[in-house]
């Protein structure tokens, strides 16, 4: 990957950050692969784990405790064992060997995601749960519909479910383990930065590896400032839907 | 004006485990009129105000309404102890309850600011809600139940941030609004005070029992209960 071999870091840094812009180099499909697969895990994750981690924050249910528990292991998993996980099931004798999909994008992108889900599910249940009896009474004292009652309560969580994102997109992008189990790091292909860094520092190319990790971090830097003043300029719900009363709440205390 | 009614507990039982919170029987309060609800801390006040309300279910007991009014048709507001204001503007905290029962966003827009300047908060409109101190909070908490046309106005501790000056401004906007709506105001206090002030009526719990219940001077002065004379007694100091 990497030609004649220049004498320092900054001289790396250099040729990392020209290689970058150079439409077609290696580096910059390396970095667009590496945005896909972050991207891609990041939002399905999201899509997974946060309505579940609000559900979960949300509702009382019997096991609640226990699930909570297994979020919470499960949010420590080893990345090499969730890569070794998704590469048994997408190997040619496993469940889903058929699809063909083991060191192709998908099986980085599944992997990611059975890392980062239940990251994204324990810590939006955490943060629903700690604002949603306080939104509730308010909101049911008020008289507003569970669906306005439940939009309040997502702009309330806004700055922690932004901040889960972003720290599902770190994950994402930093993750090594997994993503070399069932990605190979593929020329062309698989080989994402991370995977790049590591490949470079096995060969001795310590300064390269260097200046691919300088790389990395100001591709995360971008993207989370990026993030963060979309989220500066969020906005007040709107709700509509069914109403189930006309005006204020219902008397409590009915007959059991 | 709202229809004429009344609401009687029950036996109404509260238990959090093994303790019980609220033991309260044999009281009738009637629409149009407002009552105070006083007592010590830990005497049951807000489980009172969250049953009756629905936010939380009883143990034991019920709730009964009689009158011209069914239960289910019955609008009843409830501001708890912690007032929470949204983080959006001010007047979208108010107006949103007006928005999600239909009415347009510009008749709500006008009657929230109406209810913003019955309790002073006018001035406040645009600010965020995360950006108010607790008394502005609890002002606008108060703004979002004025908004609305209820019959029952169940209010916990409604002025607990607030100045005089603020206290008296909201009493004042709270009897306004029950002799146009004519609605059932209950409104738990610590204070004695603020009791003569605004309830003809008063409920005293203690321990979760309700311990006196008649026109407020006669509770306030000649408690009949040992309890009513121990929580009085620390008033006079």
């Amino acid at each position: 990957m990497k030609s004649p071999r220049p004498c320092s870091v900054m001289d790396e840094l250099i040729q990392a950050f020209t290689l970058m812009f150079t439409p077609g180099s290696e580096l910059s499909q390396i970095i667009l692969l590496t945005l896909q697969m972050s991207a891609f895990s990041t939002v399905i994750s999201t899509v997974i784990g946060v309505p579940l981690g609000v559900c979960i924050g949300l509702y009382r249910f019997p096991g609640k405790r226990l699930v909570m528990r297994i979020l919470n292991t499960l949010m420590g998993l080893p990345p090499v064992l969730a890569g070794l996980v998704v590469f048994f099931i997408l190997s040619r004798s496993g469940p889903l060997g058929s699809l063909r999909l083991l060191y192709t994008l998908p099986a980085m992108v599944t992997a990611q995601v059975v890392l980062i889900t239940p990251i994204v599910c324990g810590l939006s249940a955490t943060a629903i749960s700690s604002v949603a009896p306080l939104v509730h009474e308010t909101a049911h004292g008020m008289g507003l519909t569970r669906r306005r009652e439940l939009l309040c309560l997502l702009f309330e969580c806004r700055s922690q479910l932004v901040s889960i994102l972003f720290v599902a997109f770190g994950r994402s992008i930093g993750e090594v383990g997994a993503v070399m189990l069932v990605g190979g790091n593929v020329q062309y292909k698989t080989r994402v930065m991370t995977t790049a860094i590591m490949l470079e520092t096995n060969m001795g190319h310590f300064e390269y590896a260097v200046a691919l990790g300088v790389a990395l971090l100001v591709v995360s830097f971008v993207i989370n400032s990026i993030a963060l003043t979309l989220q500066e300029r969020t906005s007040a719900p709107e709700a509509g839907g069914a109403r189930s009363h006309t005006r204020g709440g219902k008397l409590g205390g009915g007959t059991l | 004006m709202s229809a004429r009614f009344s609401i009687t507990v029950n036996s109404l039982r509260k238990d959090y485990g093994k303790r019980t919170v609220l033991d309260a029987d044999g009281l009738t309060i009637e629409s149009g009129r407002a009552y105070a609800l006083v007592g010590p801390n830990g005497s049951g006040k807000s489980t009172f105000l969250k049953v009756l309300s629905g936010v939380m279910d009883q143990t034991s007991g019920s709730v009964d309404v009689s009158g011209d009014v069914e239960r289910d048709a019955l609008a009843v507001g409830y501001m708890p102890q912690k007032s929470y204001v949204f983080g959006f503007s001010v007047l979208k905290n108010v107006s949103m309850v007006l928005e999600d029962r239909g009415v347009n966003r510009e008749e709500a827009q006008t009657r929230a600011l109406k209810a913003l300047s019955e309790v002073g908060m006018e001035t406040f409109a645009e600010t965020r809600g995360s950006g108010l101190s607790g008394g502005e909070a609890q002002r606008v908490a108060l703004a979002r139940m004025l908004v609305q046309d209820l019959d029952v106005l169940l209010l916990d501790e409604p002025t607990a941030s607030m100045d005089i000056a603020g206290t008296l401004l909201v009493e004042e906007a709270l009897e306004r609004y029950r002799e146009r709506t004519g609605c059932l105001l209950v409104v738990a206090t610590h204070a004695p005070s603020q009791a003569r002030r605004i309830a003809a009526d008063t409920v005293m719990l203690a321990l979760g029992r309700i311990v006196e219940f008649g026109p407020t001077e006669r509770v306030l002065s000649n408690p009949e209960s040992p309890e009513g004379q121990e929580f009085l007694s620390y008033w006079s100091v």
